[in-house]
């Protein structure tokens, strides 16, 4: 049994120690949000925030998260959407959406880390995360605009 | 009750307690499905209004990121007189009444969907409109002409009443259309060719969209397979000792396509399929890339169909003085969807459910139809999102899997693809090698001749093409399908997926020949975006820039000069040019190439600028896009087609291909076939033609044209001519 902290809330899992965090969200929560794409840490749309650092859930063993915080795209919206959300819905991102979550969820790592990124900075931390629809223009664009979004929110 | 709305559609209208339904039947829709009883077509409309005034529409065509879903609810909700964001939609199930006007079978493909429902979707609505105008005048007793729609309501202005649609079901149902259908003039529009937002984006940011790898039932088992790897190799034996070792194993056993582990979840069934010991035949381990390319070299020398032909090229190229002879290679292409190939089946006596994410319900029908000896009515396909599609989910053998896989429980089953397995058993973009000649008099193009040399796609889907070698699953749906793609006569010559874009050669030339020589090494091969043009586009695009060379023109003059009588290719190259700054001064390294290109009813033309450093790095870094798609439904999504389709070309031009070694895929995952990476995406810039013709679809039109565009902008930079996909940094040192 472990114990995984998942959006707030606190589950006892009975999984066996190297179960991906990935397949315990999708199987044993059923968090469907987080998504399959590769297993082996090369598409980044399994992305989820582990104590507030993004972590490629696909090869991230439960047993390396038990009593870290977990965040999921499921626990980014509170009674409404979050900036990042809000930035991509305006900007129309997604295409097929697949690999949507793991987008929002490393723009997220980068906002918090970085509210003002450059075009290179955002180069630099979304790399890794592969969309086959080539929404990459749209993403560029919704990241400032979450930027912007998130520090008006703190302003005001 | 059936109205007719004219000569090849009916309107079919059904009173339920739950509402009003509305549908129409297009004559020989049915054709395709002869076991189809009659009385299903009322129950699956496209419409249904109920007493709260909601409307739903059911959408007969997948959402694949191509925002279909949100163009068909505006033909929809234009005439229907309903504000788009109240409409519900659904996804349609498996059913005659929708099958694709164009196919006859219920497909999403071919840049079709906007094409096949303009005018029929339109005009149901329309009908519908009218109905409910009609009832209202009567409970009123006041003129039809005097009501209007709007919002879902009927309007009597003078009088000041209104009534909701929803309270209209059961007089709109009684009345019958005595007047033609007139749909609106594009002055009239109120939806039509404005920027709508999407409707599948709020899900799709908040994790809440369905895709067919989320689907949960209760009691649900978790499957995956293990494929033979060598191409055309059959199972031995396996031995599953360890596999089954692994907690959570229900059953391990063989389908005819590899071998199945099914355990409680998808992760026990992944770590024990890893587990097997698996023995094959040899199968075709004596394929090779460099083997595939000598075949081709012989090909090249042999004999060849001809498949269009007119002048005489031949002599005419022999005599000149003034020829260009060039050779082409394209590799074999994976669709490498995000989503792994993945389909949920739950088989009971008397009836089959299948959730999948599928761009072909009609073939999936008839497949799983076949596969359980069960009626049509009681297969019930479920339609999710699907997390790309680009032709693979066009296929039906994951479905198939599925249900073979079923079959040995009570319960639901979901399959899942590692994506290793996707990788390696896709049915890929053939690869395919070209010869290519041309005469040059002084500006004009005094003869062209081009051999194609590759296999064909209609082969292996066409049951008319080789009887004796069609899987007996083989959906007879694709019958109709085949003889759409090819024209209604099935032969190799006229199989359109070798030769579409170079067989009608836009170019004005008097002298012609396009050859055909088929070869097929035996690597499963499919319809991937934009299908045959995606290879030949590349070819006759980066040809005429060398011949533009050579003749010591400019690429973009000397295109229009030989299309002179294309206006319509004319006004995307004049227009990609203009916003791109054409013929302006690039600094050192840089370069600019053009191309243009006509798919799917659908005219592009693109401009990229490159950078080449000397140790062969490349950067793509502005890419200006002119598109003529007629009639333009929703503008930002025809931009984000456009934007999609160039990251989905410029990946296969610079990034991935899959070549074989011993008879396998090579690449197993994203490590190996590389996709385009968010700092490799250039700036697009995206310039609608303002155009009074029908409408055409967006998803594939715009990916054929960037690979020749590159390559042309490498040429100017560098002095390398590619004629060799993918570009390789070895190539530009």
């Amino acid at each position: 049994m472990f114990e995984v902290i998942v959006n707030g809330t606190a589950h006892e899992v009975d999984v066996d120690a190297d179960t991906p965090l990935l397949w315990v969200l999708r199987e044993q929560l059923k968090l469907t949000g987080s998504k399959y794409g590769c297993g082996i840490a090369s598409c980044g749309a399994c992305s989820v925030l582990v104590d507030g650092q993004v972590s490629r859930a696909c090869v991230t063993p439960v047993s390396s998260v038990v009593g870290k915080p977990v965040t999921t795209i499921e626990g980014l919206a509170g009674n409404r959407y979050h900036p990042i959300q809000q930035a991509w819905i305006e900007n129309q991102v997604p295409q097929c959406g697949y690999c949507q979550s793991g987008q929002i969820i490393n723009t997220l790592a980068l906002l918090n880390a970085n509210p003002e990124p450059t075009d290179a900075d955002i180069d630099h931390a979304m790399q890794g995360i592969i969309c086959r629809c080539g929404t990459y223009s749209r993403i560029r664009k919704a990241i400032h605009r979450a930027g912007e979004l998130m520090r008006e929110a703190e302003e005001s | 009750m059936s109205l007719l709305l004219s000569r090849r559609s009916f309107l079919t209208l059904s009173l339920s307690a739950t509402g009003l339904y509305i549908g129409a039947k297009l004559l020989g829709a049915n054709e395709s499905y002869p076991n189809f009883s009659q009385e299903t077509f009322q129950a699956n409309a496209w419409i249904r209004v109920d007493p709260h005034n909601n409307v739903t529409f059911i959408i007969d065509k997948s959402e694949m990121g191509q925002g279909i879903q949100t163009s068909l609810a505006m033909l929809l909700a234009e005439e229907l007189e309903v504000d788009l964001e109240s409409v519900r939609t659904e996804f349609a199930p498996a059913a005659p009444i929708y099958a694709n006007t164009l196919f006859r079978v219920q497909v999403t493909g071919g840049s079709t969907s906007i094409e096949s429902s303009y005018d029929n979707l339109r005009t149901v609505a329309a009908a519908t409109r009218m109905l409910f105008i009609q009832a209202a005048a009567k409970q009123w007793q006041l003129p039809v002409t005097e009501c209007y729609a709007n919002q879902a309501r009927v309007f009597h202005a003078a009088s000041n009443q209104s009534v909701n649609y929803g309270d209209l079901l059961a007089l709109a149902a009684e009345e019958s259309l005595d007047t033609q259908v007139v749909l609106k003039t594009a002055d009239e529009y109120k939806i039509l060719g404005t920027p709508k937002a999407r409707l599948d984006i709020p899900a799709k940011v908040d994790g809440s969209a369905i895709f067919g790898i989320d689907i949960t039932l209760d009691n649900m088992l978790n499957a995956t397979i293990k494929h033979p790897p060598v191409f055309g190799s059959e199972l031995l034996s396996f031995d599953d000792s360890a596999a089954r070792s692994i907690k959570g194993v229900k059953d391990i056993f063989a389908i005819p396509s590899g071998v199945v582990v099914v355990a409680d979840t998808f992760w026990h069934a992944k770590k024990a399929a890893d587990l097997l010991r698996i023995q094959w035949t040899e199968g075709n381990s004596d394929i090779n890339s460099a083997s595939i390319q000598r075949s081709w070299f012989g090909h090249s020398q042999g004999d060849a169909s001809s498949v269009e032909s007119r002048g005489n090229a031949e002599d005419i190229l022999d005599e000149s003085s003034n020829q260009l002879t060039a050779i082409y290679e394209l590799p074999y292409q994976a669709h490498a969807t995000m989503e792994p190939m993945n389909c949920t089946v739950h088989l009971q006596q008397e009836r089959c459910d299948v959730w999948v994410g599928t761009q072909a319900q009609g073939p999936n029908h008839e497949a799983v139809v076949k596969l359980t000896g069960l009626e049509h009515e009681q297969v019930h396909i479920h339609t999710t999102y699907l997390g790309g599609g680009f032709g693979r989910r066009g296929e039906v053998d994951f479905v198939v899997e599925a249900v073979q896989i079923a079959q040995h429980f009570d319960v639901p089953v979901k399959l899942i693809w590692s994506r290793d397995e996707d990788m390696q058993h896709d049915y890929y973009r053939p690869a395919s090698y070209h010869v290519i000649s041309a005469a040059l008099q002084t500006d004009s193009l005094q003869a062209w001749r081009h051999r194609i040399i590759g296999p064909s796609i209609m082969q292996r889907v066409a049951p008319g093409f080789v009887p004796a070698a069609m899987p007996q699953w083989l959906p007879t749906g694709l019958k109709s399908f085949a003889a759409w793609v090819t024209g209604g006569v099935v032969s190799l010559i006229n199989d359109p997926t070798l030769i579409e874009g170079a067989k009608e050669l836009a170019y004005k030339t008097d002298n012609l020949e396009i050859e055909l020589s088929h070869y097929d090494p035996g690597i499963p091969i499919g319809f991937w975006r934009s299908v045959g043009h995606s290879s030949n586009a590349f070819v006759v695009e980066s040809f005429i820039d060398e011949l533009a060379h050579q003749a010591e023109k400019d690429p973009y003059e000397f295109r229009l000069q030989l299309l002179e009588n294309k206006p319509r290719h004319l006004g995307v190259l004049n227009l990609a040019a203009e916003k791109s700054g054409w013929g302006s001064e690039l600094p050192p390294g840089e370069g600019r190439g053009i191309a243009v290109h006509h798919s799917f009813n659908c005219y592009v033309a693109q401009v990229a600028e490159v950078r080449v450093l000397d140790n062969g790095r490349l950067s793509v870094n502005r890419v200006v896009c002119a598109i003529d798609c007629g009639a333009v439904i929703n503008p930002d999504t025809v931009v984000a087609q456009v934007e999609g389709a160039i990251a989905f070309g410029l990946t296969a031009a610079i990034k991935s291909a899959i070549t074989i070694k011993d008879g396998k895929v090579e690449q197993s995952n994203f490590h190996d076939f590389h996709l385009l990476r968010i700092d490799e995406m250039p700036s697009v810039e995206v310039y609608l033609i303002d155009s009074p013709e029908p409408p055409t679809g967006v998803g594939e039109p715009a990916v054929p044209v960037i690979a020749p565009a590159v390559s042309n902008a490498i040429f100017a930079a560098s002095n390398r001519r590619i004629r060799k996909l993918p570009i390789r940094p070895e190539d530009l040192r």
